[in-house]
């Protein structure tokens, strides 16, 4: 409890510090872009403050200084905890960098920084300052050489394990202007951390070039590869032993944009990246956690054409599109069992065109297989493909400056294909319908009212089960619609009502000449909601709002009645669940100025249903961010 | 310069272009599945995702039947998972990076490996999950967002020549999911928290596999 209350009276002092320093003596005049924003949020189960802080400072000369923090702390009440008891979560780091240059060629800097994590015992606590040197012999090269020592301390249940050593780091960035190129860098960075148990290093090159033309044509590659050796301990125990990784990182991307006769536009773009990582343990007596078993290795290449055209056709603009993509990869695990290749191919195209000032259409369209492969003799049955149709399409319609009407369809087709029989019977299609139009209409300078209508159907039929009764296919549909109102009352008062209904429901889908459902449940839901945006002054802004969703849901099921003339079936519709939720809240805003805001909501959530009981959720934040 | 500059790129493009034109050549149609085997045996459970207490029936479903592709499903495509515990300690021993930039193709090549390393009815290993799908005072449900709070049992059985290893992640994971118009509901963040009195979860299992 003593922490509790000295988080409070940190953030009540925090609080008071940010509002009033604008208005204090202290302000800097020198500061650059500086921030603070603070947060506290409450709620049934946690207690969260957030802050930060980030301060820089320059003399017009040869010094400047920044200080950059960051704090948040969370308290878990026990109630959202496994049996356990109220939990605090604390991550915070600072970071203070001072850099004098001594001219524009040579400098130096010296980097404080502080980081921790704490979580209930367990703590961990960094702390590192850095020297470096900043030389710039001429515009294409610069160089910096970091030197400095750090501490770490690792607090667990199992104990405390302390280590420290020298960090040293050199940095190259050569930027010569060569090939007529617009961008052209390359990059070494040599990281050593040399600490006493747990030591790391690694070296990072990378290249970019980019050279554009006039034309639009355009032409770029990036190269970025890391190679390092790090060591880390097997376990949170004092005396846990060390184990070693060593990763390998090559990444490439190149682009080439180029204009072609006829108005083509053609765009080529590649990525190839190859990982690999190995592990050596000095304990390699578990089952489970053999670190050796995650050795590890992975090369994925993607390729990618586009072919654009923008031409006219009866004075009416269109731009269109085709595109090719490749991709696929290798992997090389230390147990061959989780292996897995995979290819990839997809061809796509589309086009938008404006057929008069008032009417556009625009269509895009993808179809794709996707394959998976595994070594034959460990996990063959996960061979699989996965084939895609993605149909979008969009129509606008303004009909006057008062109204207009957007009209949106989807279609998507995925079919998973298991290839080996122990896992084709799970081979099925997943089709979804969606149609979705809406209608914007100004009815005048104080009135928008939108309209949104939506209409979708889901089917899943198993490509095994199509002719069996009790089969696993089903369909789901569903329809929405949303009528939303803005009423500007006055300068002052401007007010947005809401109200919106879904009806869906759910039940196999059984073939019989023709496909038919059989519902088994259906669901509606009533939902809507009223809020006013009110101010009384310019700063200001009250925004009570309330809102509501009342939800029922009905199973269907068949009662068969036999006599001895007939059997009859009788429909039943039984209702299964009601939940019923109200929200109330309201937020003041008070603005300082432009992105510096002081924020307050309070809202209170009530449900009452048959499955979830009576349940009450209040939720309180305040925020503050602001510039000096 | 001005002839230079194209002949350049023209080499260029009428390069990769070759490539690319020998890459389609050389394989065969890439817009053609293979054909399956008549089905043996059982085959997995999945429902459309219509409320987000189906997503986490699902995913039980998948992680039992090792179904990769019904496991996708729950997950959208913005997916992080998150386990603070275990970063913590992860951290602790040096090895933090394991927990970084975990998201769904993350999460997918993880499970899948999980799910070759242990598949249905093999003679060396059994893994078996059990998730309290009953409702939790503390889920939140609005109409397009919920958080569901759910305790979980992972059994995991690796079989040796004289005896069986048997190892239980047990803690409890939020899931907060959000509901899309094509795909309906999924998960959009998972965070994993141990047991107070068992140190080994699901992240943890998960964790060896990345």
């Amino acid at each position: 409890m003593k922490r509790y209350f000295y988080y409070n009276l940190l953030f009540k002092f925090t609080l008071a510090f940010a509002i009033l320093l604008p208005y204090s003596n202290i302000s800097v005049k020198s500061a650059e872009g500086s921030t603070f924003t603070t947060v506290f949020d409450q709620d049934n189960q946690t207690y969260r403050w957030d802050g930060s802080l980030l301060y820089e400072y320059s003399s017009r000369g040869k010094l400047s200084f920044s200080l950059d923090s960051k704090l948040q702390s969370t308290l878990i009440k026990r109630s959202l905890l496994v049996g356990g008891n109220n939990q605090w979560q604390e991550d915070g780091k600072a970071k203070a960098s001072i850099l004098y240059s001594f001219n524009p060629r040579l400098g130096i800097s010296v980097d404080f920084s502080e980081a921790y994590n704490v979580l209930g015992n367990q703590k961990i606590l960094q702390s590192e300052i850095i020297g470096v040197s900043k030389y710039k012999p001429n515009q294409w090269l610069s160089l910096d050489y970091g030197l400095g020592g750090a501490v770490s301390t690792r607090r667990g249940q199992m104990g405390k394990k302390r280590d420290r050593g020298i960090n040293m780091s050199w940095n190259g960035i050569l930027n010569p202007k060569i090939l007529n190129a617009d961008i052209f860098r390359i990059t070494l960075n040599i990281d050593e951390e040399i600490y006493r148990n747990i030591p790391s290093n690694s070296i990072s090159l990378s290249g970019f070039f980019l050279k554009s033309f006039q034309s639009g044509d355009s032409i770029s590659f990036n190269y970025s590869g890391t190679s390092g050796k790090k060591k880390f301990y097997s376990s949170s125990y004092t005396l846990a032993g060390i184990n070693n990784q060593e990763k390998n990182e090559h990444n490439f991307e190149g682009t080439i944009v180029k204009n072609l006769p006829l108005n083509f536009e053609i765009e080529a773009s590649s990525e190839i990246l190859f990982n690999s990582y190995r592990y050596r343990a000095n304990d390699t007596s578990a089952v489970i956690g053999d670190v050796s078993n995650r050795d590890n290795s992975r090369l994925s290449e993607d390729y990618y054409l586009k072919l654009k055209r923008n031409f006219k056709i009866f004075n009416m603009p269109i731009d269109t599109y085709a595109s090719y993509r490749t991709s696929g990869y290798n992997e090389n695990f230390a147990q061959d069992e989780r292996d897995e290749n995979s290819a990839y191919g997809e061809l796509g195209g589309g086009f938008s065109i404006a057929l008069t000032n008032h009417d556009s259409v625009s269509t895009d369209f993808f179809t794709s297989v996707r394959s998976f492969y595994h070594p034959a003799q460990y996990s063959h049955q996960n061979d699989r493909d996965v084939e895609s149709e993605i149909l979008n399409m969009n129509y606008l319609r303004i009909w006057s400056k008062y109204l207009m009407t957007r009209t949106h369809f989807n279609y998507r087709n995925f079919h998973q294909i298991y290839i080996y029989k122990e896992a084709s019977a799970d081979n099925n299609r997943n089709y979804t319908y969606l149609f979705a139009p809406e209608i914007i209409w100004i009815v005048s300078n104080w009135i928008t009212v939108n309209q949104y209508f939506e209409i979708q159907a889901n089917y899943i039929t198993y490509d095994y089960e199509k002719n069996i009764l009790s089969s696993r296919n089903r369909i789901f549909r569903r329809s929405y619609s949303r009528t939303e109102m803005a009423i500007s009352v006055s300068d002052n008062l401007k007010t947005h009502i809401e109200y919106g209904y879904r009806y869906e429901d759910y039940g196999q889908l059984i073939f019989d000449e023709q496909w038919k459902q059989l519902t088994s449940w259906d669901r509606r839901n009533n939902l809507g909601g009223v809020g006013f945006d009110y101010y009384p002054s310019k700063q200001l802004k009250i925004s009570p709002e309330y809102s509501f969703e009342y939800k029922r849901e009905w199973t269907h099921s068949e009662e068969e009645s036999i006599t001895s003339a007939d059997t009859t079936f009788t429909k039943l519709r039984v209702l299964s669940d009601r939940q019923d939720q109200r929200i109330i809240s309201l937020e003041l805003n008070y603005e300082f100025a432009e992105l510096q805001n002081l924020t307050f909501l309070i809202q209170r959530r009530i449900i009452n249903g048959w499955r979830r009981g009576h349940i009450r959720d209040d939720i309180f934040t305040v925020s503050l961010r602001r510039f000096f | 310069m001005d002839m230079r500059k194209n002949v350049y790129v023209e080499l260029l493009a009428f390069g990769l272009i070759l490539s690319l034109s020998a890459v389609l050549l050389s394989c065969k149609n890439p817009f053609s599945h293979r054909s399956s085997e008549p089905p043996i045996g059982s085959s997995g459970t999945y429902e459309v995702p219509s409320t987000p207490q189906i997503v986490l029936t699902n995913l039980l479903y998948a992680y039992n039947e090792k179904n990769i592709n019904n496991f996708r499903k729950c997950l959208s495509d913005s997916f992080i998972f998150s386990a603070y515990e275990d970063s913590v300690e992860a951290e602790q021993r040096g090895e933090g990076w394991v927990f970084y930039d975990w998201n769904a193709d993350v999460e997918e090549a993880i499970t899948r490996r999980i799910f070759q390393s242990y598949p249905l009815n093999s003679d060396s290993t059994e893994m078996s999950l059990i998730i309290d799908l009953s409702s939790n005072p503390l889920d939140q449900e609005n109409d397009s967002t919920a958080t569901l709070i759910r305790t979980y049992n992972l059994l995991i059985i690796n079989f040796t020549e004289e005896t069986a290893e048997t190892t239980t992640a047990i803690g409890e994971s939020s899931f907060n999911l959000s509901r899309s118009s094509l795909i309906g509901w999924s998960i959009d963040l998972w965070s994993d928290r141990p047991d107070e009195n068992n140190d080994f979860d699901w992240a943890d299992f998960k964790a060896l596999y990345r």
